[in-house]
């Protein structure tokens, strides 16, 4: 799941950066309002995190062009704002939520983890595909009784594909949700990571769930589907 | 006991209000003492009826008088006509005797069944001659007034009398042919004549009476018709009082409707309600401040907490560590700088500032302010341009005129435009000093100049570094009035920005 967080604090910059990367998601990371909406309309991002008060373009500008343009990307404002007509001005705006600072991070995880879920349709955080069970809260992956020890980076993978079961999910889409700008994927970073991922989930004597659509993508399914 | 009628209004709103008012609002401190503060009641009502007694006695004293005066004239015109009669009656006849020609049936009052009217004849040798049989052989008392002129005396029946005492020649007896002689010859003759003063006397007394029931209601209806007329006339207030018991810190946005009310009570209303807009403004100052000053601390507690949460949740290596604690010891020094300035500011507002003036040199104290800040200036290529006069003696608190050196120059330092020369200038003027700080204008429109000195106004509201909150020429302007000097900033050519502080003459 990739996130673009855009705050002008460069210290908030280092903690919500490494705490949303611990947590698994792919984070750019900006400081200013014009480079933020830039990398908005470069980069499908699942969630962004916008401060309001931002040198150059302010958040609430940058969030009106952006739904100008079309664009649906979910959409959390993390200010120091906290009258309510400012949270109401933020989300007629075309936030998707709204957090004052100072907030605990784990409010601030559980949010972007719950607009990452709608953004996929799904409203449980534990995410069901034949016997292979998800828990996007607790980052635990199981196949029938027996649990998969993922890397952050393969739990990424495999929560991106279960978002969208039964869905070809090409190479690129991966790419762009699983890597941020930090890291530079190879041209076979994907299939290597989807193999290793295959090894740890497509279990011997258990049928496969991760499937090639050649020349498309890849597709996580139960057989029977 | 009852309370007196007047005082009836302000005993019954005056404590009450005054009682729930005095903690709260000044709005309703002023109205609660205009309403305490005597009795408009009792105090119109004392000069009303005063006012109206004494108008009512001067009519009354002059009718009176008048009528007594026309009374008496006609009185006296009475007596006088009948003294005249009655001195005609005395006859001389031509052998010198004397002769009376008066008869009771004529005149009953002077009978012996008569009261009211009296007199007696004497001669001149105080002799007398005839008496009204009215007098029953007493004789009137005879003072010595002057003649033909009526005056007052006890009659002898005990009554008040008025009297006249007339002298005159006795008529001479007709002739045969019918033709009295020339003149009246012989001594002369004193009547004296008196009369029972009741017809004068009882109309007066009922005149008398009359005006005095006619001052009493006369009082008794002012006093009737200003309590009622007050009652009526005091209502606004009273709504007034009852509008100002309503309002609190809450609604101050509350105006008094001048409709309705009195031309006398508009003033106040207008009164009332520019103080309420100007306590609103107050409040809503002073809320902005403080929700600003809240505002202004929420970023570095944020930092804080999310670095602390992070670090707790994935302990990091030492490296990362080593960062957060560098962080933490910067949000540190942020918060104390707001929380300082905050505090400095305070003491400035509540004039608790102690301020303790030496002799300084202004030309060594804004070499000395620009010191420590030259590293920072360097980095973005600025430096100072210093056009000092050798020596600049003035009196000021050093530490409070230091930190507005301080202030001006690193804010110089911070937001004017990168490379360049900051000009400090001093000028003395006649034992008056004027210092201007002048760099090239990054940003700065002329709109934005009535800002500059507000607290937490920054040019663009994103703080880039976190550095500054927005204070500083606050707390400079707060102390520059502090210490008596004039501060203003300009923009003299739009591309430079430029602050002047003049320092007057009178303490150097």
């Amino acid at each position: 799941m990739r996130v673009l967080l855009i705050e002008d604090s460069e210290r908030l910059q280092r903690s919500v950066g490494t705490g949303l990367r611990n947590a698994g998601y792919a984070v750019d990371i900006v400081g200013d309002g014009a480079t933020g909406l830039w990398e908005a309309r470069s980069n499908d991002y699942d969630v962004i995190v916008l401060d309001l008060m931002l040198p150059g373009l302010d958040g609430l500008s940058l969030l009106t062009r952006l739904r100008a343009e079309g664009r649906d990307t979910h959409v959390l404002i993390l200010t120091a704002r906290d009258q309510v007509e400012d949270r109401v001005l933020g989300l007629r705006t075309g936030a998707d939520d709204y957090l004052v600072k100072p907030f605990a991070f784990d409010e601030l995880l559980a949010r972007v983890q719950a607009l990452t879920r709608r953004r996929h349709n799904v409203k449980s955080p534990r995410i069901a595909i034949g016997d292979l069970a998800v828990d996007t809260l607790a980052r635990t992956v199981a196949r029938g009784d027996k649990s998969i020890t993922l890397s952050p980076r393969e739990y990424a993978l495999l929560e991106y594909l279960a978002l969208r079961p039964g869905q070809v999910v090409s190479r690129r889409e991966i790419e762009a949700h699983i890597y941020d700008d930090q890291a530079e994927p190879m041209s076979n970073v994907i299939d290597a990571a989807i193999y290793a991922l295959r090894r740890k989930i497509d279990l011997p004597g258990r049928a496969p769930l991760i499937h090639t659509r050649r020349g498309m993508g890849y597709v996580l399914q139960a057989e029977s589907q | 006991m009852r309370p007196p009628f007047g005082s009836r209004v302000a005993g019954e709103l005056a404590p009450r209000s005054c009682a729930r008012v005095r903690a709260r609002f000044p709005a309703q401190r002023v109205l609660a003492s205009v309403l305490s503060r005597g009795s408009i009641q009792r105090d119109l009502r004392l000069r009303l009826v005063t006012g109206v007694l004494a108008l009512a006695a001067a009519a009354g004293a002059g009718i009176y008088l008048y009528v007594r005066v026309a009374l008496r004239a006609q009185f006296d015109a009475g007596l006088s006509a009948k003294a005249d009669v009655l001195s005609v009656l005395v006859e001389r006849r031509r052998d010198g005797h004397l002769e009376f020609e008066f008869s009771p049936a004529a005149m009953p009052e002077f009978g012996p069944a008569g009261k009211t009217d009296f007199f007696e004849i004497r001669r001149e040798d105080g002799s007398l001659f005839a008496a009204s049989p009215s007098l029953r052989g007493k004789s009137l008392p005879a003072p010595k007034p002057r003649l033909n002129r009526a005056f007052n005396l006890k009659l002898p029946t005990g009554a008040s009398g008025r009297a006249l005492r007339l002298r005159f020649l006795p008529r001479p007896e007709v002739n045969e042919d019918g033709m009295a002689p020339a003149l009246p010859t012989g001594p002369s003759m004193f009547l004296n004549l008196a009369r029972d003063r009741g017809e004068i006397d009882r109309p007066l007394a009922v005149l008398l009476t009359a005006l005095l029931v006619t001052a009493a209601a006369l009082s008794l209806g002012t006093v009737l018709l200003v309590t009622v007329t007050l009652r009526r006339g005091l209502q606004p207030l009273r709504t007034l009082a009852g509008q100002a018991a309503e309002i609190d810190a809450e609604t101050l946005d509350y105006r008094f409707p001048p409709e309705g009310l009195q031309e006398e009570l508009q003033p106040i209303c207008r009164r009332l309600n520019d103080l309420l807009g100007r306590l609103q403004a107050a409040f809503a100052r002073e809320r902005r401040f403080t929700s600003d000053a809240a505002h202004e601390l929420r970023t570095p507690i944020a930092e804080l907490r999310a670095m602390a949460e992070v670090a707790l949740r994935w302990p990091s290596d030492p490296k990362a560590a080593e960062q957060n604690a560098r962080d933490a010891l910067a949000i540190a020094g942020q918060m104390e700088s707001i929380v300082t300035s905050l505090l400095a500011l305070a003491r400035c507002n509540a004039g608790t500032q102690v301020l303790s003036p030496r002799p300084v040199d202004l030309s060594d104290m804004v070499r000395s302010a620009w010191r420590p800040l030259a590293a920072d200036a360097a980095a973005r290529g600025l430096y100072a341009h210093f056009d000092l006069p050798p020596s600049a003696p003035w009196q000021a608190d050093p530490t409070l005129l230091g930190s507005i050196l301080t202030n001006l120059l690193s804010n110089s330092v911070a937001h004017g435009a990168p490379d360049g020369p900051i000009d400090c200038r001093v000028v003395r003027d006649n034992g008056a000093f004027t210092l201007t700080i002048e760099n090239a204008n990054a940003s700065l429109l002329p709109d934005d100049l009535p800002h500059l000195f507000e607290s937490f106004w920054r040019k663009d509201a994103a703080r880039a570094d976190g550095r500054h909150a927005g204070l500083g020429l606050t707390l400079v302007a707060a102390y520059a009035q502090l210490l008596g000097l004039r501060l203003a900033a300009d923009l003299p050519a739009g591309d430079r920005f430029r602050v002047t502080l003049t320092l007057p003459h009178d303490a150097a």
